[in-house]
């Protein structure tokens, strides 16, 4: 028998690579139920389910009779009362996790559709976050440090502006931060607006993002709201809204490589109330070391 | 010291984003599965021997309580299939506030058998109607014979 405080250990044969399938539900019709839809994987790996964020921003509040239904992979509830449905929070944890297989499909149920948005702009997106499970020899090409190292802690910090009105199909402003002297491994984002200063983490949803790997693979089917990925405090008393830390397991970006984002305003006004957003990437350095062997 | 390594997971992470351990007992497979409680009460109402009733597919292991809605203040009282209660008297809401991250922990967890009850006794404590949604978090317990969800 296993016990839950054993570290967790991907099964032999097969390496985890962290990922988010989002479902967009921009276009759905605010005050309307859809029963049974599908979110299909891309079909490259298995995907372990870990957590789901985001629901409020799709759904009405919970008062309303904004409701959600999760599936298993087999297609059955993964919850009771599917005709009443559950409230959901920002982020619901899925203990233990659920293991979709390849070309499965992420099934929910969503009663009572809102639209989050900002002035009309839309920010309703579903994410579900886990793991791709590639078997053996499929996997995406991880980067190995390649000299004895030791860890410290780094984090690099950097500024931009969103200066794009938003509009349907504009193309996205990519920033990017490059690995300077050692490999780093990511832990990470934290955002802040650094304009109007508040007392912690930025909370609005003012542009969405699409992180990539060292390798430009992306890390999410569609750009994430800024809050998915944003791990840092609304206050010193008030936790990330949507417990936000990814990516999860952490990545290793190699020295002279970069992280990359895309960013895509959700903003309808933004080249005329123009703010400064300090982005904190935030880690562990590994610094080469004498070979202890 | 580093190794020549790619991480497995994230110290910054919650435990449950970097995976949690397959616990199941041997010959068992735990599913994720949460049994919502929905009422509306009037002011003041008191509810007895109210049943949050169990799948026959499986057992259910409560493992957390989450209060995902509530308009206002109540207080409450559970108990397991066999009318043991969890408490001595009803409780307030507020002491077991929760949110589903951090859920309030039902530990050591109770089985619930299949086909079985979560008793409920419950009271509005704040004089206005009251719409309330509990959440049960825990697993279905299948029998590896029987696995089919």
């Amino acid at each position: 028998m296993k016990f839950p405080e054993e570290p967790y250990v991907t099964p032999a044969g097969f390496v985890d690579y962290p990922f988010a399938y989002v479902y967009d539900a921009t276009s759905l019709a605010d005050g309307a139920n859809y029963n049974d839809i599908a979110l299909p994987l891309q079909g490259d790996s298995q995907f372990v389910l870990r957590r789901v964020l985001g629901v409020p921003n799709v759904v009405d509040t919970a008062a309303n009779g904004g409701r959600f239904n999760l599936k298993n992979a087999s297609g059955a509830y993964a919850n009771g009362s599917p005709t009443t449905g559950m409230v959901m929070p920002n982020c619901w944890p899925v203990v233990p996790e659920k293991l979709y297989d390849v070309n499965n499909s992420i099934r929910f149920d969503l009663f009572t559709v809102s639209r989050a948005n900002n002035s009309g702009v839309y920010y309703a997106y579903i994410a579900f976050m886990g793991v791709k499970r590639f078997a053996a020899g499929t996997s995406p090409i991880f980067h190995r440090t390649p000299y004895d190292y030791r860890e410290v802690k780094y984090s690099y910090s950097l500024n931009f502006q969103n200066s794009v009105d938003y509009s349907a199909g504009q193309t996205p402003t990519r920033i990017s931060q490059i690995m300077e002297q050692y490999d780093f491994e990511l832990m990470s984002i934290r955002i802040a607006d650094i304009t109007t200063p508040g007392t912690g983490a930025l909370v609005t949803q003012d542009f969405s993002i699409t992180l990539y790997d060292p390798n430009q693979r992306q890390f999410s089917n569609l750009p994430l709201p800024q809050g998915y990925l944003n791990a840092g405090r609304v206050s010193a008393a008030q936790g990330p809204p949507y417990q936000a830390i990814f990516p999860v397991p952490s990545m290793i970006y190699p020295a002279g490589g970069a992280i990359i984002m895309d960013i895509t305003s959700l903003v309808p006004n933004a080249s005329s109330t123009l703010i400064t957003y300090n982005v904190m990437l935030d880690g562990v350095w590994r610094i080469p070391c004498k070979a202890s062997r | 010291m580093g190794a020549l390594n790619s991480p497995i997971f994230n110290p910054q992470s919650a435990p449950v984003f970097n995976g949690v351990t397959d616990a199941s007992p041997e010959g068992y497979t735990d599913v994720d599965f949460t049994y919502p409680y929905d009422v509306s009460l009037t002011a003041n109402q008191k509810l007895s021997d109210q049943t949050v009733a169990t799948t026959n597919d499986a057992d259910f292991a409560w493992r957390a309580i989450v209060i995902g809605l509530a308009t206002g203040a109540f207080s409450i009282r559970f108990s397991d299939s066999q009318g043991y209660y969890l408490s001595n008297g009803f409780v307030a809401s507020a002491n077991i506030v929760a949110d589903a991250a951090s859920p309030w922990p039902v530990f050591p967890e109770i089985i619930i058998p299949a086909g079985g009850r979560i008793g409920i006794d419950i009271q509005d404590i704040s004089g206005q109607s009251n719409t309330i949604q509990i959440a049960f978090r825990g697993v279905k317990r299948y029998r590896l014979a029987d696995i089919s969800k």
